[in-house]
């Protein structure tokens, strides 16, 4: 759709009459106003879509004792199939409330996961068993695809990362078997893997133009866990080999293997969409920095270092990424890679500073210029996104 | 094909799933082998489903030098099938095996930690939920008898029947 600046210039130019581009004002501003109502219906029912979803599960995580194990088993199997069917039916056959039966499929993909959890809970199936998860991922899998969902698709890659957490470092059932897999050193890198490996997913799908919008839920999904990931490995606890970790912090068999076959994932992936996927939205770069982000993974890896070359490689190449999330967005003109960037940029600059000047500077003065940083920072930050969203637009 | 007949086959699929999970832990209880296991609480939370136990029970720590086994060396992560002998109905451990045995009651588990000849695994019945809250009555019958009736099937799977104090049933009030 035209913006009133472009018709503007038209009439001014003679292109179009005066009665032409009144119609064309009017009929402008209807869509925008359309647009933005149905961008509105899409927010709030999704969102009571994800409350009623929480709903249904913390019903369940309260395991109340009153009502008869079969009786909440039909209760929750009804509402995953009523929410189906009602929200196949708004969307598709009476086609009266497209918005609403989205969001509803979406409702049924939540409940069908709360009843898995239910069931679980009845019959006193593990905690935290990563089978459960995969459970439910592969019953929303076809839902991306025959709905074209963009919430499922984010579900589904959400439901992924925390899968391959449960599956990878949850290695005993206790509190300390959570510390054990978040401190373990090779957690940021298996997710940096599996998040090139979803990105190059997302880039896959854009051989179709159908999963046009299925694509970019993936690419952004890998790319917010790649970068928190590296994020991670700037940090010498990640990325500085200690000869005193203990064997719970070594990679177990199972990472192995994960690792191995994420890794080949990528790599082959990554090879497709840099050679054979023509598709305008994906960028020249990102093959080659894929691949490297593989290589580099590869190699820290299998050749730690007890110095802190790692801790300087990884800062680097997360400035490096983040500088090219920045472009992309740039030059795409897309405000969501800009915001992502700008919020990498603001988060790396406040870390460091603490990193390099806490020992250094006077404490009083360290606290003032970090603040005074911060103040300025955050007026640059804002002015440039601001500036960035308004060029677009333009 | 049309969305309505792939709504359809979403909607079998789905239940497909929940049933066919009900109906596999079902026959575990329906036709498994019941028998007790000494067991010690400790309460945490899970993430999804609320509150539970965490059970360990005698025969999740196994020292193989004093079992039957049919390989040398375990390594961690790998399953195995721990054969049992009931005696007063509690099962006591006679060997740790890579190879499904052909006849008697056994349950298949998986090792978490290999420390010498020492094996510790977990059978996918180490959690007990409960109602909110509720955790730490049975984390209060420490000192008691406690011990978990489980049912047995012929593969090895294991399901959880009741929570026994003393020799008693435990309900929540």
């Amino acid at each position: 759709m035209v913006d009133e600046k472009q018709i503007k210039q038209w009439l001014k130019e003679g292109t179009i009459t005066q009665a032409q581009a009144k119609k064309m004002m009017a009929d402008s501003s209807s869509y925008k106003k359309e647009q933005s109502s149905n961008k509105l219906i899409v927010a709030i029912s999704t969102i009571g879509a994800i409350l009623l979803g929480i709903g249904a599960i913390l019903f369940i995580a309260s395991n109340w004792r009153t009502i008869p194990n079969i009786v909440k088993t039909l209760l929750l199997v009804g509402s995953t199939f009523g929410a189906y069917y009602v929200g196949y039916l708004f969307r598709y056959q009476k086609q009266n409330l497209p918005k609403v039966g989205a969001s509803l499929i979406f409702l049924g993909a939540l409940l069908f996961g709360a009843t898995i959890f239910l069931i679980a809970q009845i019959y006193n199936i593990n905690a935290n068993s990563h089978t459960l998860m995969l459970i439910w991922m592969i019953g929303i899998l076809p839902l991306v695809y025959v709905f074209m969902s963009m919430p499922i698709a984010g579900l589904l890659s959400l439901l992924f990362f925390i899968w391959v957490y449960l599956f990878f470092f949850l290695t005993r059932q206790s509190f300390w078997g959570w510390l054990e897999g978040f401190s373990s050193r090779y957690f940021p890198v298996l997710y940096v893997v599996a998040g090139v490996m979803l990105f190059g997913i997302g880039g896959l799908h854009y051989l179709s133009e159908k999963l046009h919008n299925i694509a970019r839920i993936y690419r952004i999904a890998g790319l917010k866990v790649i970068l928190f990931s590296l994020f991670l490995l700037t940090f010498n606890f990640f990325s500085q080999y200690r000869d005193y970790y203990g064997s719970q912090t070594d990679a177990t068999g199972k990472f192995v293997v994960g690792f191995v076959i994420f890794s080949v994932l990528a790599i082959i992936i990554g090879v497709i969409n840099w050679f054979f996927n023509k598709s305008e939205q994906i960028s020249k770069i990102e093959g080659p920095v894929s691949l490297g982000l593989m290589a580099l993974m590869l190699v820290f890896y299998y050749y730690p270092s007890s110095t802190t070359i790692y801790v300087i490689i990884f800062n680097l190449v997360l400035a490096g990424v983040i500088f090219l999330l920045l472009y992309a967005g740039y030059e795409r003109e897309d405000m969501k890679l800009v915001n992502m960037g700008m919020f990498w940029v603001a988060t790396f600059i406040v870390v460091r500073y603490f990193d390099f000047f806490w020992g250094l500077l006077d404490r009083s003065i360290f606290f003032m210029v970090g603040g005074l940083i911060l103040v300025l920072g955050g007026i640059a930050l804002e002015r440039k996104r601001r500036q960035i969203k308004a060029q677009f637009k333009a | 094909m049309e969305k309505k007949k792939l709504f359809l086959i979403i909607g079998i699929f789905w239940a497909v799933i929940i049933f066919g999970f009900i109906a596999f832990k079902e026959f575990t209880l329906k036709t498994g082998e019941e028998v007790l296991l000494k067991t010690r609480p400790v309460d945490p939370r899970d993430l999804f489903r609320g509150d539970y136990v965490i059970l360990t029970y005698e025969i999740s720590s196994l020292d193989t030098s004093a079992l039957q086994t049919d390989v040398t060396e375990f390594k961690q992560e790998d399953k195995v099938y721990v054969s049992l002998n009931k005696v007063d109905n509690y099962g006591i451990a006679l060997g740790v095996y890579v190879n499904k045995p052909k006849e008697g009651l056994f349950l298949k588990g998986t090792i978490k930690n290999v420390q010498g000849s020492r094996l510790n695994l977990e059978y996918g019945i180490e959690s007990y939920f409960v109602p909110e809250g509720k955790g730490r009555e049975i984390e209060r019958q420490r000192g008691r008898n406690l011990d978990v009736k489980v049912a047995v099937d012929k593969l090895g799977n294991a399901v959880i029947k009741d929570l026994l104090i003393d020799g008693k049933v435990f309900r929540f009030e």
